[in-house]
């Protein structure tokens, strides 16, 4: 029960982080590389940009 | 490298399949943060184990915080696969650290180095990626440009070798900083 849980939750985490990673190149700490970027997380955090602008246009 | 991180990321995904349901999105977000923290801590161990065998482990400490403080936010070149990015950051490690002891900056220019990295900072981070995506490229910015000041306030204040580390790094990214633009400059023209 516990290893299903903590496996569950470790899923959670990798993919909210997926998004944070993906503004940092999909690198941290050796900084010379990247990862690929998948087309899903892509489309995602480009329709937030656009979200974001939008919002802020309102706003003036 | 991606070949083994990606095996483990599908052997995880199918445990987590007898727990929970996910879509296709999903299972591709979670792949693709399993094989980044996957990869990114591969390489980190492999650095740690080389440089603290040859006496440099408080080199390689101080470098990577700068880095990590620099380049993190900035951007610039960056290698395709785990192993080309592995042998990279050794290779520039190394010369740091090479440099940082046999060759010494005076106050003038290590003054110089700090307000150049402010600068560039200013006008180039973050630098685009198209594997990177960023919703907030202010925030990068000043965040960049605050950890460059830091450090900068930091090596002073510390001194000695630490300090000609620092200095070294953030050359390092200036000079990235600058071919990195002009790769960038060069494609967008070819574009056109």
């Amino acid at each position: 029960m516990l290893k299903e849980h903590m496996i569950v939750k470790v899923g959670e985490i990798l993919e909210k982080a997926s998004l944070e990673l993906a503004e940092s190149t999909g690198c941290i700490f050796t900084i010379w590389g990247e990862t690929e970027l998948p087309d899903c997380i892509r489309k995602e955090l480009e329709e937030k940009n656009r979200k974001l602008r939008s919002r802020t246009k309102y706003k003036i | 490298m991606e070949r083994i991180n990606g095996y483990l990321a599908k052997h995880f995904i199918e445990k987590l399949n007898n727990y929970k349901n996910y879509n296709e999105n999903q299972m591709i977000k979670i792949t693709y943060a399993f094989c980044v923290l996957a990869g990114e801590m591969e390489k980190l161990l492999l650095l740690i184990i080389i440089f603290s065998i040859v006496g440099k482990g408080y080199a390689f400490f101080i470098i990577m915080v700068a880095l990590f403080c620099s380049k993190h936010y900035v951007g610039g070149i960056h290698m395709k696969t785990v192993a080309t990015c592995f042998i990279a950051s050794l290779i520039a490690i190394a010369v740091i650290i090479f440099m940082g002891e046999k060759f010494i900056f005076q106050s003038e220019q290590k003054m110089f180095i700090y307000i150049l990295s402010i600068l560039l900072m200013y006008f180039f981070a973050p630098m685009y990626s198209e594997n990177r995506v960023i919703t907030n490229r202010k925030k990068v910015k000043i965040k960049g440009i605050c950890a460059a000041f830091m450090m900068g306030i930091f090596g002073a204040i510390v001194g000695g070798v630490t300090e000609q580390y620092i200095v070294w790094t953030l050359l390092l990214i200036n000079i990235e900083i600058v071919i990195g633009s002009i790769m960038y400059y060069r494609k967008e023209r070819r574009k056109q």
